[in-house]
């Protein structure tokens, strides 16, 4: 498959709403600065859009935003020959980001913006619509009445077993969570910038769902962020060094339901990583910069073992040694995460993959990035890009 | 053996109720009357959860419901200090137990009859129903050490 995409899509340009705690604005208004934001980025008009992607669609979860009509009225997209919304059955938030590359290497679109929007959680119930009037439907059956409907109940049932068969301990936890808050002082973006973090802080944080304390859960905040693709002819037009995609996948496991899934020591990234690898002439020792999803921070433990990145079960020794951090010899997260720059549903790591390869990160730039992996999900479902600098 | 023997402070039931699809009604129904049932391919006889329209292993259609001994152990854990679902009231520890019956088998559930610091993969528990509604009951687990095996 990889033959079908390398060197045939770029990332064009990417763009940020505001970001924040509490903005008083709307998805809708967050949704469009960030998609002008990045077709400014990129150099483009609306006029060049024929593609529209959005994470999360409006109806299938928890998780809402603007609508792909919204935005295509309130832009004035007049061009689109392909848009399509994915929810919170596919392969995770970069969903429509994989299948903006088909679209473009397809022939059906040239220019594809994906989004995300939304403003910060704030409804007390992880409730789908499945649980309107307290009842519980479908599979939701056979968990919501545990009180384990999903969210960190559900990731903290799988991290502990997985934190048993490779030996991860509160250490390692603390490990992700200190590194992320530590890339976040050097992000204005990011909600934690200007409030550091201590191993004494992330310890005495309380615990949600053990071993699961609060700061192990990203931070849910408003806004959006937008990435525009386009074809590999697009080059010449772009207002910044082009980023290529080199390769990606969105494998599935054995289950696409996190409470069926058979063997709890591994989660979704282990089918990734393996089919990512398998798709490329790069190598996990090719990486410049990994901008691994943390929406639990165990998750990037996972992430960093089954993208070959480390060795297995020694994640949290990596980021303790400093390996991990701007300067050291994989930098991850150097946004600060959704753990310290706040939770974007992983468009954000490909946005902040992207700056990267563009040398565009000030005092969190890593020195040289030529590739970079970009991934989103845990449990069931995920999705990982690889990226090189260039066309 | 009914919640109430294990807990005699239980009254009643807050949390979401479970709406049975028809596939599922006998599951639900075994609860309500506290008994644990799996589906079962009669053709195979491949351990299928949640029950299903046909088997996943060989597709026949031929599937009933069998009781299982109720026994298991701790998958994995965890001890809730939230309300994730209406009515759930934390704390409470919630986990996927094994069945010993049918192992491929995993149910999530809560773990009643116990602290959350006794509480350790592997534990071995068995299994306590709770009647919610007419076609449903919910299924808990408790440590096997707790009362007479049935």
């Amino acid at each position: 498959m990889s033959e079908q995409i390398r060197g045939k899509v770029l990332v064009a340009g990417v763009g940020y709403s505001e970001l924040g705690r509490d903005t008083g604005r709307s998805e809708g208004s967050l949704a469009v600065q960030a998609i002008l934001g990045a077709l400014e980025d990129a150099g483009f008009t609306p006029d060049d859009v024929d593609g529209l992607a959005a994470y999360p669609d409006r109806v299938s979860g928890p998780f809402e935003g603007p609508s792909i009509p919204y935005v295509q009225q309130t832009l004035n997209f007049r061009q689109l020959s392909w848009y399509s919304s994915f929810g919170m059955s596919g392969p995770a938030q970069l969903a429509p980001v994989a299948s903006g590359v088909y679209a473009i290497t397809s022939g059906a679109a040239s220019v594809v913006v994906c989004y995300r929007a939304h403003r910060r959680q704030t409804a007390r119930y992880y409730s789908p619509t499945s649980l309107a009037g307290n009842l519980a439907t479908y599979t939701s059956a056979y968990r919501a009445p545990y009180g384990v409907p999903g969210g960190a109940a559900a990731y903290a049932l799988w991290a502990r077993r997985f934190m048993a068969e490779w030996g991860y301990t509160e250490q390692d936890l603390a490990a992700v969570v200190l590194n992320c808050r530590h890339h976040a002082q050097l992000n204005p973006r990011a909600a934690w910038y200007g409030h550091p973090l201590t191993i004494e802080d992330y310890f005495a944080a309380e615990y949600i769902a053990s071993p699961l304390r609060i700061l192990d859960c990203d931070y849910p905040i408003d806004g959006a962020v937008a990435v525009v693709l386009a074809a590999s002819d697009r080059a010449p037009d772009l207002r910044y060094r082009p980023v290529a995609v080199d390769a990606l996948s969105h494998a599935a496991g054995p289950a696409l339901e996190w409470d069926q899934w058979p063997d709890m020591g591994n989660m979704v990234s282990r089918y990734v990583g393996e089919q990512l690898w398998q798709r490329t002439a790069l190598t996990p020792a090719d990486v410049d910069v990994a901008e691994l999803y943390d929406g639990f921070s165990w998750f990037q433990l996972a992430w960093l073992q089954d993208l070959g990145l480390c060795a297995p079960g020694e994640g949290g020794d990596f980021l303790r040694s400093g390996a991990g951090r701007v300067g050291g010899r994989l930098p991850v997260c150097t946004d600060g995460g959704q753990l310290g720059e706040g939770r974007l549903h992983g468009m954000g790591k490909l946005a902040e993959a992207v700056l990267q390869l563009q040398g565009r990160c000030d005092s969190r730039q890593v020195a040289d990035a030529q590739v970079a992996v970009a991934c989103a999900g845990g449990g069931t479902g995920a999705t990982a890009l690889l990226l090189t600098a260039g066309d | 053996m009914p919640l109430t023997e294990i807990d005699p402070a239980w009254a009643g039931w807050s949390g979401p109720i479970p709406q049975p699809e028809a596939e599922a009604a006998p599951f639900w129904d075994g609860l309500r009357r506290g008994v644990l049932v799996i589906q079962r391919c009669r053709d195979c006889h491949t351990w299928i959860h949640y029950p299903k329209a046909s088997c996943p292993a060989c597709h026949s259609f031929d599937l009933g419901f069998e009781p299982v001994s109720g026994r298991g152990e701790v998958y994995t854990f965890t001890s809730v200090a939230r309300e994730f679902s209406p009515g759930v009231r934390p704390p409470y520890v919630a986990a996927l137990v094994q069945l010993e019956d049918a192992p491929t088998i995993r149910l999530v559930t809560d773990l009643v009859g116990c602290e959350a610091d006794q509480v350790h993969i592997g534990m071995p528990v068995r299994a306590v129903f709770q009647e919610v509604s007419a076609e449903a009951g919910l299924v808990f687990f408790t440590p096997r050490e707790n009362g007479v095996e049935q």
